[in-house]
């Protein structure tokens, strides 16, 4: 039997790019979680309470300009910006809704098969999905902090700009370092089971298992306070704004503890992938 | 074991797929077990009942999963972790894992995206693709309303989309309603005939692989049976005896009256005395001679079937068990 095309033009597109690939998995992880009432209800409601009200109070309360002490540090009746508590718990709750499924629905419903029966490698899989959580993490981890530092920048009566902008600088830092951890956290959670409820209670208790073993064993030693995380991320937000450590913390075992909240997630996460796409 | 080679439709020496001795165990679970095959261009239906190891081989053939044991070509390269291979190959799983809330064309978008594909020629790749399977009306709606069948075309779809040389299609008319399997059929062969894509398409219904090619590889427990034109296989079948077993009154005169029929092997009575089984050696020659004995005999049937029409008693027929 002869072949013979009739009306059919070949695609001769580019069909080599890998950025073009990741971005195809960012693009479907963004457009997908965006359309979901219920984070876009999380979402705002986070908005509302951690950000927009500390933007509004700090803008129209006279200041001379955007200081480190603004942001982190705990002040007699309520705590810095990102520090006062709500900024990590909505961003680890949000960090748990919005990760729970990334891979654990793949793992439950076989699409890995879609990603993997493509020219896709295991990293370009990881990074979309990773790139995909991140970005809409950061539309509550990373904009509104800049956004309120702009804001504050802007209605600053000092016309000491240079220290303003270095505090900017430091909350792009902290935007970028906080919008990672939680990511790499809840996408490694996701990763461990096929149930999507189950990432999703997980990765929001086992901060709190961790913080509750924290405190309890930081009677004994205060050096147990940094297997707390909510700790771990406050301490590292000080360092990140010049502040230093408490002197009852041993720097050599924060930085254990901050390279192992850092490094274990992504590790995990490609070493199971890694397990799964590459078939046994 | 029968073995008939297959003709080359295209004139090359070099077949598309090439298996020897491939093996893959899942635990104490065999999927394949020396697994021996070579296909050539065209559409090859890859026939066998469930868990014969036909999504195995497709597994294996994609780069998904890797063989324990042997060795598998595919376009001359191993399949194995091979993504300039992954490019040019195309798969259409027999799973359902479409999301329900995306559209059609965001399906297929984010298919092409994953090749590497974007802008207007993805849209216009798209429209293409949809237009061959049927889809063109349908491609704005969310997956979650589509009947199976436009399920399947559009996972079809999904998997010529990149302009794949080579395609993967796992029981692609599993779950359709007749009218949608005859148009996925259409679809199927004018892959091959139309557009240029070799097909390797898997099915554990003999008829439906008929109706797209005449080239079949039957596979067993992970074994290749037989594999050639279906004429052939088709002879080979019909060299075992068949069992049918009649229901009714009168069973006893029937049973007499059938043991004349030249084709007749046996025939004993099961649980009751209503009830026989009936070991013919050729279907046509005894039931062209039937009709003559109940009539005469006026024995009423109120049933008639054939205990081996399912393709695993085909299979047990082949491998001799």
């Amino acid at each position: 039997m002869s072949v013979e095309r009739i009306e059919y033009t070949s695609w001769e597109g580019q069909k080599s790019s890998r950025l073009r690939r990741i971005y195809a998995i960012v693009k479907k992880i963004f457009r997908d979680k965006l359309s979901s009432k219920g984070i876009l209800l999380l979402l705002i409601i986070g908005m509302m309470i951690t950000h927009v009200l500390p933007i509004i109070g700090n803008s129209v309360v006279p200041h001379e300009a955007l200081t480190s002490e603004m942001m982190v540090k705990t002040i007699p009746g309520g705590g810095g910006y990102l520090t006062s508590g709500l900024f990590i718990l909505f961003s680890l709750l949000f960090a748990s809704v919005v990760c729970s499924d990334l891979i654990s629905r793949d793992l439950q419903d076989n699409s890995f098969v879609l990603y993997f029966s493509r020219p896709i490698r295991t990293e370009d899989y990881l990074l979309g999905k990773l790139g995909g959580a991140f970005t809409v993490m950061s539309l509550f981890c990373f904009l509104p902090p800049i956004a309120f530092s702009l804001a504050v920048i802007a209605t600053q009566t000092g016309g000491d700009y240079i220290v303003s902008l270095r505090v900017l600088g430091d909350t792009l830092i902290v935007g970028i370092f906080t919008t990672f951890i939680l990511t790499s956290f809840g996408v490694m959670i996701s990763c461990l089971t096929k149930k999507t409820s189950y990432a999703g209670v997980g990765a929001f208790a086992s901060f709190f298992v961790l913080s509750v073993v924290g405190g309890v064993f930081s009677g004994f030693d205060p050096n147990w306070q940094v297997i707390d995380p909510f700790n771990l991320l406050n301490y590292s937000y000080d360092l990140i704004y010049g502040f230093d450590l408490p002197s009852e913390v041993s720097p050599i075992l924060f930085s254990f503890a901050l390279l192992s909240i850092l490094a274990i997630p992504t590790t995990v996460l490609y070493y199971r992938v890694y397990r799964r796409s590459a078939g046994k | 074991m029968m073995d008939i080679k297959q003709e080359k439709d295209r004139g090359d020496n070099v077949p598309l797929i090439e298996a020897n001795d491939l093996s893959k165990w899942y635990g104490e679970v065999i999927g394949l077990n020396s697994f021996n095959v070579e296909i050539s261009s065209g559409i090859t239906g890859i026939v066998g009942p469930n868990g014969a190891g036909k999504s195995t081989f497709f597994k294996i053939a994609i780069g998904l999963i890797k063989p324990n044991s042997g060795a598998l070509k595919v376009m001359g390269e191993d399949p194995w972790l091979n993504l300039k291979l992954a490019a040019r190959v195309g798969f259409c799983p027999d799973y359902d894992n479409l999301s329900n809330d995306s559209t059609g064309e965001r399906f297929l978008k984010l298919i092409g995206g994953l090749h590497g594909m974007s802008g207007n020629s993805l849209t216009k790749r798209v429209e293409e693709v949809t237009e061959i399977v049927g889809l063109e009306n349908e491609i704005h709606r969310n997956i979650g309303g589509y009947s199976m069948g436009m399920r399947q075309k559009i996972k079809l779809a999904g998997s010529i989309l990149p302009n794949s040389d080579l395609l993967f299609l796992d029981e692609p008319l599993s779950g359709t309603d007749p009218k949608s399997r005859k148009s996925l059929i259409e679809v199927i062969k004018s892959l091959y005939e139309e557009q240029g894509h070799d097909v390797v398409v898997s099915s554990h219904v003999l008829p439906e692989i008929e109706k797209m090619t005449s080239r079949v590889v039957l596979i067993y427990k992970g074994r290749r049976i037989a594999s050639g034109e279906i004429s052939e296989i088709r002879e080979l079948i019909d060299k075992y005896p068949h069992q049918i077993i009649i229901e009714g009154s009168e069973m006893s005169e029937l049973a007499k009256g059938l043991l004349d029929i030249e084709s007749t092997i046996s025939v004993g009575f099961e649980d009751d005395r209503n009830r026989i089984k009936v070991e013919v050696s050729n279907l046509d020659d005894f039931f062209g001679a039937l009709p003559e004995v109940v009539v005469n005999k006026n024995i009423e049937i109120e049933s008639m079937y054939s205990v081996d029409e399912g393709l695993e008693a085909v299979f047990k027929y082949l491998v001799e068990e």
